[in-house]
């Protein structure tokens, strides 16, 4: 079969369209794949209390898409307390120096640090479990942090509700210790929270200043080797010095040893024999923290990501309750949105 | 010009496979098209139409669990109040059952109960209760008021200061058993627990919904990042629609999703749909591309199969048009090899019906065609042949300068070449009355030139008399039928006539006519032939009658001339300027005188150069030439030779020598002639010209007429001369 011109042509425009249709098949094929590029994401942890932030961060992650291993890594850095803010800073600058994609981050101190070392740098900061952001000076207002930071917040008037909650699970308390460094600002901004509270309430609180974790021990060896050890109960605030598990641990058992109530500030405090607590999860804060990180991985800049609030949950130890004879109203259990027995 | 014309006509012509192709091509698609788009705009708009309805019930249901969220905490408040009435119960009581209420419903930040005065019993929050003592007394607040008047109430929205979340403070009245009011219970809402309802709400695929207030102030949305920074979407084409809505509560039809701006900035079908109470909006989007995907998705299938059909038609109609143009080409290439020569093929009889036909009759049309040919060809070369032969005879007679044998040579030839029964040719007479027979074939024809057979011009019954009459050709098939036909018996097998008119210069000057024994035996063929022939027997007798004219000039002439010589050697002879030489040997033998002018007489009598023998007689020359001597056939003068020492013939060369000479001598003696005759008249001239300069010299008459008369005088020789001039005047005397 042998065509002529017209015939050709005809031909010609018949495979033109067709190759114009594939070619657009092609395109938007081709549109679909995206270079892969793996984030490096660094974690810096300051309390192991808070660790389980990290996990809820991790596995929120996954669930939007960033395999760890594909295309995302974690490089987690632990300081030893969040004391040791030379530690912590070397982690930040550590962060930089690796130009990771982003730095993630737990507690106000680790927060400051970060944003410190990427001053310079367009790394973004997400933190978790910062207490007065704006107050801290890590943020310029909730709606718009600034800078190249962002990230979850928990508001420190929760800690005045923790003293409401324990005098109501203990009224015979009248002196409340608190322990907390006053050099690190979240504790002094807590205790000031406290303090109209407790007067109001009629209840004395006991200021416990130690610079560092060894020194709590140490102060409660001491105590218990006195009849009148001075308060109570014990109120832990969102602060440094009990924040590690071997800090609560001492607290915790001298607490124990002297029928004491603790308001804890952590979910691990409370199930490991704290009376209660109201305090955030720290798994939804790391998942509230993944969507944030999501957005700065997509493009958004960090400093225009408002700050997320994050809710405090009453969980009551009704086991520790009972073992220290306190009794505890319907209405708070009510309210509580976890009862351990 | 017209080749060329021709030749880009062709150029440009297309293929009639082509046309049929594309043709059917363009009427399928165009079919296709108009049906497909059609359909495409029917589907389009019932798929849009469904689009459109399907999120207006997407907005619908959004809106209802949006209002179901506030609803179940009314519904909490009211049935904590109906259930256990706060003003009933104690201090504790009450409470524990704001605490209840707390627990109970996560969304209530803060829960207040007022006894009918305004006055805040009791309240208890998340928060601490020490920072709310500025909301002791509402009984001049709106909240109070209108729950005093049995209504719910929903503040607008305001945002916590320090987490920025959307607040909205809500409130009932609490009634006795009786219906008497006794206060109310109100409570703050954070509306951040709405955000998870908003969030799951599902759009399609990629669509969203969001909540709005009154002002535009975005409550609720997947992305609460963006409710947290306090975002105000007024300047949404569809969120402006539900702000300046002119019905507060329009019904589901009322509503139409449009084309906008989406809350993302993409293009999106969107619509909203009012809560009522509180005023509020759900607003529904969802990307254009996912509300028209079926339609285009449609479209693009209704495109795909036009494509795939109008491929499918292209390859279909050029199949078919190659079907029904084989044959064609078939037939194309046969005639187009009939046409270079192959004139015996014919075309193959096949494929559909009309194509055999016209092989059939293209068949046909060779058939008769070649059948064509062949007779053209046969008349092509009879009319060759004709021309060949007619163009012969022009040629011939223009040969043959004598009228009388041209005529004979045109009449036999015409007769003998083309077949004709008779031809002859008249000639008009002098006195242009009558025809004269000039010639004619065979016996008719020399009986009719001997008895001078001639027609008067004006005769009725004469086809010839007619040719010249009107001076066109006459041309009758059949002459027995002719009523001007005149019968000839010497010519009795006549039965078609044609007379042709011979013209010259303008004048008829006589008739080729034939005649064929053939009804209509001659055609326009023969008339074309006859014209022709007839011009050249015009022209041959103009030249026959030329060559006679120049004839009879050029014998005037020669005799003007032999006339001339004569008068001019007569002259010699007459003044005796003639000159005659005679010779005799002296050892030969004398000849008497009387032999020489004997000899001399018998010369002049001779026109040639002729040897004379003796007579025998003693003495007498054995052999003599004696020659005249003639100059353009005028007798000048005599030679004779003798050989009379010894018997000689006069051989050849010899006398061819006597007759060269004798030539050159007649020539060269007229050179001479006319030499003396030319120096006589220059003498004369020059006298006349030396008499003519003393007569110009002349001062006066008188030696005018003395000059003139001794000059004359003088040169003629004359012993008396007298001229005068004028004429004495009566009593008058003349000067001598």
């Amino acid at each position: 079969m042998k065509f002529n011109k017209y015939q050709w042509t005809l031909l010609f425009i018949t495979l033109l369209t067709s190759a114009g249709y594939l070619l657009s098949g092609c395109a938007v094929a081709n549109g679909a794949q995206e270079t892969t590029k793996i984030y490096q994401v660094g974690l810096l942890s300051v309390v192991d209390t808070l660790n389980p932030a990290f996990d809820g961060f991790k596995a929120t992650m996954t669930d939007l898409g960033y395999k760890e291993g594909e295309n995302i890594s974690y490089d987690f850095q632990a300081a030893s307390s969040s004391t040791d803010t030379e530690k912590i800073e070397q982690i930040a600058e550590k962060f930089v120096a690796d130009k990771v994609d982003l730095i993630v981050t737990t507690t106000n101190g680790a927060a400051i640090a970060a944003k410190a070392a990427t001053a310079d740098t367009h790394i973004p900061v997400v933190f978790m479990v910062v207490f007065a952001p704006i107050e801290a000076g890590i943020a310029d207002n909730v709606r718009q942090p600034g800078g190249n930071v962002t990230g979850v917040h928990v508001p420190l008037e929760d800690v005045a509700k923790q003293l409401e909650f324990l005098l109501q699970m203990a009224p015979h308390v009248k002196r409340v210790w608190i322990p907390f460094n006053p050099k690190y600002i979240t504790g002094q901004l807590a205790f000031i929270k406290l303090q109209p509270v407790a007067s109001a309430l009629g209840v004395e609180l006991v200021e416990g200043h130690f610079d560092n974790p060894e020194a709590v021990a140490v102060n409660l060896e001491s105590r218990g080797k006195i009849d009148d050890i001075g308060f109570e109960a014990i109120l832990l605030m969102p602060e440094v010095i009990s924040g590690q598990l071997a800090d609560w641990k001492a607290i915790s058992t001298f607490a124990t040893e002297h029928h004491m109530p603790i308001a804890a500030n952590s979910v691990v405090q409370v199930r490991d024999g704290g009376l209660f607590s109201y305090t955030f999860d720290s798994v939804d804060i790391g998942k509230q923290a993944a969507f944030l990180a999501d957005k700065i991985l997509r493009g958004t800049e960090a400093g225009t990501i408002p700050l997320f609030p994050i809710e405090s949950h009453l969980i009551i130890n009704y086991k520790a309750a009972q073992s220290l004879g306190l009794k505890v109203g319907d209405g708070l259990l009510a309210q509580a949105t976890e009862i351990i027995r | 010009m017209l080749a060329q014309f021709t030749s880009k006509k062709s150029q440009r012509s297309t293929s009639l496979a082509a046309v049929l192709a594309t043709t059917f091509v363009v009427l399928v698609v165009l079919a296709l098209v108009l049906a497909s788009s059609f359909q495409i705009v029917l589907n389009f708009q019932a798929q849009e139409a469904l689009e459109k309805s399907e999120q207006k019930n997407i907005a619908l249901a959004s809106a209802q669990q949006v209002s179901n969220f506030l609803e179940q905490i009314f519904t909490a408040l009211e049935a904590a109040a109906r259930v256990n009435n706060p003003f009933a119960e104690t201090a504790e009581d009450q409470k524990l059952l704001l605490q209840k209420l707390l627990g109970l419903e996560p969304a209530l930040r803060e829960v207040t109960l007022l006894d009918d005065k305004g006055k805040m019993i009791t309240q208890l929050s998340q928060l601490t209760t020490l920072t709310t003592a500025d909301s002791a007394n509402q009984a001049t607040s709106v909240l109070f008021i209108q729950a005093s008047q049995g209504q719910r109430y929903i503040s607008s929205v305001h945002f916590d200061p320090t987490t920025n979340e959307p607040l909205v403070t809500i409130a009932i009245p609490i009634k006795n058993l009786f219906g008497d009011f006794e206060g109310v219970l109100a409570a703050k809402v954070n509306l951040k627990f709405m955000w998870d309802l908003v969030g799951s709400l599902q759009v399609g695929i990629d669509g969203l919904a969001y909540v709005v207030d009154e002002q535009g102030n975005l409550l609720a949305l997947r992305d609460t990042l963006r409710v947290l920074r306090g975002e105000n979407l007024s300047n949404l084409p569809e969120v402006a629609a539900f702000i300046n809505r002119e019905n507060t509560n329009p019904g589901l039809d009322e509503i139409n999703p449009f084309v906008s701006t989406g809350i993302n900035g993409n293009a999106v079908l969107a619509t909203y749909y009012p809560l009522g109470t509180p005023n509020w909006a759900v607003v529904v989007e969802v990307p254009v591309e996912e509300a028209y995907q079926t339609p285009v998705t449609s479209l693009l299938l209704s495109l795909g199969i036009v494509l795939v059909v109008a491929v499918l038609a292209g390859f279909a109609g050029v199949y078919l048009a190659r079907r029904v143009v084989a044959p064609l080409r078939l037939l194309t290439e046969t005639a187009t090899r009939i046409a270079g020569g192959e004139i015996e093929l014919s075309a193959p009889v096949e494929g559909p019906t009309e194509t055999s036909l016209l092989a059939r009759a293209f068949n046909s049309m060779t058939t008769q065609l070649k059948e064509l040919i062949g007779s053209l060809e046969q008349r092509v070369n009879d009319r060759t042949r004709r021309l060949e032969t007619a163009a012969t005879l022009g040629k011939r007679m223009s040969s043959i300068l004598n009228l009388e044998e041209l005529l004979v040579e045109v009449v036999n030839q015409i007769k003998d070449n083309f077949g004709y029964y008779h031809a002859h040719i008249y000639l008009l007479d002098a006195q242009q009355e009558k025809l004269v027979v000039a010639e004619g074939t065979g016996q008719a024809g020399a009986e009719m030139k001997a008895k001078e057979h001639s027609i008067p011009l004006n005769a009725p019954t004469s086809l010839v008399a007619r040719a010249v009459r009107t001076g066109q050709i006459v041309k009758v098939d059949n002459v027995r039928e002719a009523p001007d036909w005149l019968p000839n018996p010497l010519l009795p097998e006549t039965r078609s006539e044609m007379a042709m008119p011979i013209i010259l210069e303008g004048q008829i000057v006589g008739v080729l006519d034939v005649q064929d024994d053939e009804i209509a035996g001659l055609d326009d063929t023969d008339a074309n032939l006859l014209l022709i022939l007839a011009s050249q027997v015009a022209v041959a007798i103009r030249n026959a009658q030329l060559f006679t004219e120049v004839e009879q000039a050029l014998s005037t002439a020669r005799i003007t001339q032999e006339r001339y010589l004569e008068q001019g050697w007569t002259k010699v002879k007459s003044l005796k300027r003639g000159a005659e030489y005679l010779h005799q040997r002296s050892d030969a033998t004398r000849l008497e005188a009387g032999v020489i002018a004997a000899l001399e007489q018998e010369s002049q009598r001779q026109n040639q150069i002729k040897v004379v023998h003796s007579n025998g007689a003693v003495g007498q020359p054995d052999a003599a030439v004696i020659a005249p001597i003639n100059l353009q056939n005028q007798r000048i003068g005599t030679i004779q030779l003798h050989k009379t020492a010894q018997v000689r013939e006069w051989n050849e060369r010899e006398l061819a020598l006597v007759e060269a000479v004798i030539n050159q001598v007649a020539q060269t003696a007229e050179t001479l002639r006319l030499f003396d005759e030319t120096r006589e008249q220059a003498s004369r001239e020059q006298t006349i010209r030396e008499i003519t300069d003393k007569l110009r010299s002349a001062p006066t008459l008188k030696r005018l007429v003395e000059i003139a008369t001794e000059e004359l005088r003088k040169r003629l020789s004359a012993t008396h001369a007298k001229l005068e001039l004028g004429f004495e005047v009566e009593g008058t005397n003349g000067t001598s």
